[in-house]
């Protein structure tokens, strides 16, 4: 599903080259649960947001179901962003002027997806997760877990095939963090592919794969 | 998904309110100001433009030769006479307009202000229609026609037809006679250079006067020609000339030459400065001024809103890069900023339509202009949409630019972005400083200049002089006169036919062998002495208990020697001139020193005091009161007055006051000018604050790093104030040659004008400045004395 070869990140300031990533060669295949880990500033983040189009590489090879993604276009990637990838962040990252039903929503609305369409699949959403009571209630009135929580539900809704995960559990108590962790599990079981970025070599097990990277340099074990 | 990004809006609206807040007054403040401005100056613009056939209307004026300043907007009898003559006229209509008058309606006798003469082309030239009775009836002698409002205010509902109003005096005539009612006519319309409360007849007792007019060379009727389409008016006033040149009243005594020309109707109001017009014109200068400052003020309100609309995006970029990653496109994120922004515009333009009605009574009050919104007019209209264009137009391409910048998502995301750095936001925040400091050296120059016009020496004292008008010239007023004179509040009393700034009579001068006419007044000696006007000569002799004779200004007195020689040639050429049938020879007494007749806008020209003590100079007594005693003074003219005309009302004015109404446009530029700056200042205080606040909240944890590595608060201030103080000084190096440009332009209308000064430049400089370190301040301090460790939490 993904494949990364060579791929180089770096930043140039006046004589200098940092590197973020260098020589990063990946191949990860649908249905994986993958735990990338390393210590604060290997390019954990970097990674990930390159596999999720966020950024890009500066050097090497990227390819996304086969299509090489240097050469897509801002239209493809935004197609992308809308069927095939969705994100949970460490800050949860909900919109803070809509409740969880219309969180939940938001994807769907820039899909373009029918209202009643909308009602259904969110409806089963909220179903699913258990927060069918909180629907109309807004991010800042909800515990962490069930922040981030509405997070995952709005990056599943599209049904995407790849679920990006940067330190889901980083802002949560540990009973919460299990419970969003037992749940990315339930996900991948479902088939979806998941990868996440942890600091908790607790949370990384639960993947099938640990990809542990320091400064730079990806080391498999 | 229109809706979708309007709750969104909503939300955001009511969660932000201090921001959303801000942001809306400043763009009410600068929309209602704009709006006010924008259809004050199109109402302006559209005077008599209401009259079906204004394109081919023109007013005749003729101008004697050789005396170019000060035209009249009265011309010549003549000109109605060459009407018939001339083909391409299909419409020709002469009347006269008395500004105030005395009326009677059965025992009470009152002021009674716009009176028109007219005939019946008149009526039909402008569109005059009745509401009650037959207008042709204003051919009948002694018919008037009165006004709704007239016959609401006298009559209160009660029919007036066939009651009888008596003239007792309009501007040169007394007792005119009886009039009777023969209708009620609408009201004029408020956009026209005219206004009419009574109508009347010329026939009967005015008819002697108007059947006189052909043959004289006095200008005391306007003319207003209709012209056939298509038709060059120069040509008419060519064929006018011929007509002219011609007739056996060019070679009576007075000026021989005349400049015949017609201006078009429509151009009045805003064009024409003349003596007499029939209502105070505008100045043209200021409309021109006003668009400017209108479109400035909504500049500095928008670059403003942009402003705090791009900051409230960077706060915001980590939303928007959230919605990327899920899904949204760029198109779809500028569409939501741009329905947000939208929203704030239409908002804004509803309550500035609201402020604008609120502020209509105080913006006449204050501004002493009449603005109203003529909500029937689509002008209204097209100025409310062309705001919300503009407003998101330019809001669009600033975002747009801003938006599209960023390419990276993750830039955002991690808020890389800052406020410090942006350049849109530098440059949007420098334009709006800059145009505050031309709007604030703009207003510091115009007062300047009206102190001066108002401050420098006259010629004459204008402090403490009372003027009464009198209309009842039955009784010798030297009674009164005397009478008022042994109050002993009364300095002294004085007597003449027109006083400063209305406009006074000509006098030819050939007859003294040099070109042009000289303005002159009827007046007395005693006249002379409550004015304070110095006599340079006095060659007035000192035994005569009447003083008769001319008293010419300083400017004349010079051309006379230069000329002559010596005042004994000049005596002898008057003396060798023959006299015609009634005029008599009158002798120079004195010299005055020069003074402004009319106003700073023109030099001193040619001037003469005509001194005698017959009773028509009484028109306008002169009371000198004694100083400080203004209340008690005036209480002590009015219980004579009561004592001497009972049953007459008192009008009066001071000269002071009169003097500083030539003055109005400039006033009320200066009052527009202040008002705007003090706006425009206001915006950019919002703008400022909200910015500083922004910058200030970013650099939370830059502050307290410096703070816990031992930077004291004072220290912070100037780090953050230091790159305003360079914005600011940015903008006043730009500010500074428009502004000079500018206010030399301005200038040039005046004879006589103030120095442009450094430090206008540079106390607007010093307050902008002040402004913005009070207001960054103020956010600063804020950030500045917050524990660092909460500062470092914030991270």
């Amino acid at each position: 599903m993904i494949q990364l070869k060579k791929i180089d990140k770096y930043y140039d300031a006046k004589f200098q080259r940092t590197f973020v990533l260098k020589g990063v060669n990946l191949d990860i295949e649908q249905g994986e649960f993958i735990s990338i880990m390393g210590p604060s500033g290997s390019g954990k983040s970097t990674l990930l947001n390159i596999i999720g189009f966020l950024d890009e590489p500066s050097q090497g090879e990227y390819l996304f179901l086969g299509d090489p993604a240097n050469k897509l276009k801002e239209k493809q990637k935004v197609q992308y962003h809308r069927s095939h990838i969705g994100f949970i962040f460490q800050a949860f990252h909900l919109i803070e002027e809509l409740n969880v039903y219309e969180n939940i929503e938001t994807p769907l609305v820039y899909r373009g997806v029918k209202g009643k369409e909308r009602k259904a699949l969110v409806a089963d959403m909220l179903d699913r997760f258990n927060i069918v009571a909180k629907k109309d209630l807004f991010p800042s009135q909800l515990s962490g877990g069930q922040q981030q929580l509405v997070a995952i539900a709005r990056a599943i809704i599209g049904k995407p095939k790849l679920l990006l995960a940067d330190e889901p559990t980083g802002n949560l108590h540990s009973e919460q963090g299990e419970m969003i962790m037992k749940l990315l599990k339930k996900l991948n079981d479902e088939g979806m592919t998941i990868i996440q970025v942890t600091h908790s070599k607790e949370n990384a097990e639960y993947g099938d794969r640990i990809i542990t990277l320091k400064d730079g340099y990806v080391r498999e074990k | 998904m229109i809706l979708y990004n309007l709750k969104i809006t909503l939300r955001r609206l009511f969660n932000d309110k201090a921001f959303s807040t801000i942001n809306v007054l400043g763009l009410v403040i600068g929309i209602a100001s704009f709006l006010i401005l924008f259809i004050y100056v199109s109402n302006e613009k559209s005077f008599d433009k209401h009259f079906d056939d204004h394109e081919n209307i023109y007013r005749v004026t003729s101008v004697p030769g050789g005396h170019d300043n000060a035209p009249w907007a009265r011309s010549l009898g003549i000109v109605h006479t060459a009407s018939a003559t001339i083909p391409e006229i299909e419409l020709a209509t002469q009347f006269t307009h008395c500004a105030v008058g005395e009326i009677q309606i059965g025992e009470n006798s009152l002021q009674q202000n716009n009176v028109l003469s007219v005939d019946e082309a008149f009526i039909q030239l402008f569109e005059v229609e009745a509401k009650v009775g037959n207008l042709s009836e204003i051919n009948k002698p002694n018919t008037v026609f009165v006004t709704e409002d007239f016959a609401k205010k006298h009559f209160n509902g009660v029919n007036p037809v066939g009651q009888n109003i008596s003239i007792n005096a309009l501007q040169y005539v007394r007792n005119v006679g009886d009039y009777e009612i023969r209708g009620i006519v609408k009201n004029t319309h408020p956009k026209t250079h005219f206004k009419y409360e009574l109508l009347l007849s010329q026939k009967g007792g005015l008819q002697e006067r108007y059947e006189a007019q052909p043959n004289r060379k006095t200008q005391w009727l306007y003319n207003y020609y209709k012209l056939q389409k298509g038709v060059e008016p120069n040509l008419v006033a060519e064929k006018l000339k011929s007509f002219w040149d011609a007739s056996s009243v060019k070679q009576t005594r007075g000026p021989q030459e005349y400049n015949f020309a017609l201006l078009p109707m429509a151009d009045i109001h805003l064009k024409s400065d003349y003596r007499f017009e029939l209502r105070e014109s505008s100045s043209k200068i200021n409309i021109v001024l006003f668009i400017v400052i209108s479109f400035v003020i909504l500049l500095v309100s928008l670059l403003n809103f942009t402003n705090l609309t791009i900051a409230k995006l960077i706060k915001r970029s980590k939303e928007l890069g959230l919605k990327k990653s899920i899904g949204a496109n760029q198109v779809q994120i500028i569409r939501q900023v741009l329905v947000e922004v939208l929203f704030f515009c239409g908002l804004a333009v509803v309550l500035s339509l609201l402020a604008v009605e609120a502020a209509k009574p105080f913006v006449n009050h204050f501004f002493e202009i009449e603005f109203n919104v003529y909500y029937s007019e689509p002008v209204v209209y097209l100025s409310i949409i062309a705001v919300l264009i503009i407003c998101l137009g330019l809001t669009a391409i600033f975002v747009s630019v801003f938006l599209l910048g960023k390419n990276s998502t993750i830039e955002i995301l991690s808020e890389r972005s800052n406020y410090s750095g942006n350049y849109v936001l530098k440059s949007l925040l420098v334009g709006q400083v800059a145009i505050v400091i031309i709007l604030m050296s703009g207003t510091f120059l115009v007062n300047k200049q009206i102190n001066f016009v108002l401050n420098q020496p006259l010629g004459f004292d204008k402090e403490n002089v009372v003027v009464l008008h009198s209309k009842d010239l039955s009784k010798d007023p030297a009674v009164f006169t005397s009478e008022l004179q042994k109050q002993s509040m009364v300095a002294s009393v004085g007597m003449t036919a027109q006083h400063f700034g209305y406009p006074s009579q000509r006098l030819p001068l050939d007859g003294l062998g040099i070109d042009g006419t000289a303005e002159f007044v009827f007046a007395n000696y005693d006249y002379l002495k409550t004015m304070n006007i110095n006599l340079i000569e006095n060659w007035i002799s000192p035994s005569a208990d009447t003083v008769r004779g001319m008293v010419i200004n300083n400017h004349l007195y010079k051309r006379l020697l230069e000329r002559h020689g010596t005042m004994e040639a000049v005596n002898a050429y008057g003396d060798s001139e023959p006299l015609q049938p009634g005029e008599e020879r009158i002798g120079f007494i004195g010299v005055a020193e020069d003074f402004n007749y009319s106003s700073a806008h023109e030099p001193v020209g040619d001037f003469a005091f005509w001194l005698d003590e017959s009773r028509n100079r009484a028109r306008f007594i002169h009371v000198r009161l004694g100083e400080g005693s203004l209340q008690a003074g005036m209480d002590a003219v009015k219980t004579t007055w009561q004592q001497y005309y009972p049953n007459q009302e008192l009008n009066y004015f001071f000269i002071d006051e009169k003097i500083a109404q030539q003055y109005k446009a400039e006033t009320i530029l200066s009052r527009i000018l202040s008002a705007f700056s003090i706006i425009g200042i206001l915006i950019s205080v919002i703008g400022i604050s909200a910015l500083s606040l922004f910058i200030s909240q970013q650099r939370t944890k830059e502050i307290g790093i410096r703070k816990v590595n031992g930077a004291k608060v004072s220290e912070i201030l100037v780090l953050l104030n230091f790159n305003f103080i360079k914005w600011v000084v940015i903008s006043f190096v730009i500010a500074t040659p428009i502004a000079w440009f500018a206010m030399n332009k301005w200038l040039e209308n005046f004879a006589y004008k103030t120095a442009l000064n450094w430090w206008i430049f540079a106390l607007a400089g010093f307050v902008a400045l002040g402004i913005a370190l009070l207001t960054v301040s103020w956010q600063s301090w804020r950030a500045a004395s917050k524990n660092p460790v909460e500062a470092l939490r914030y991270e």
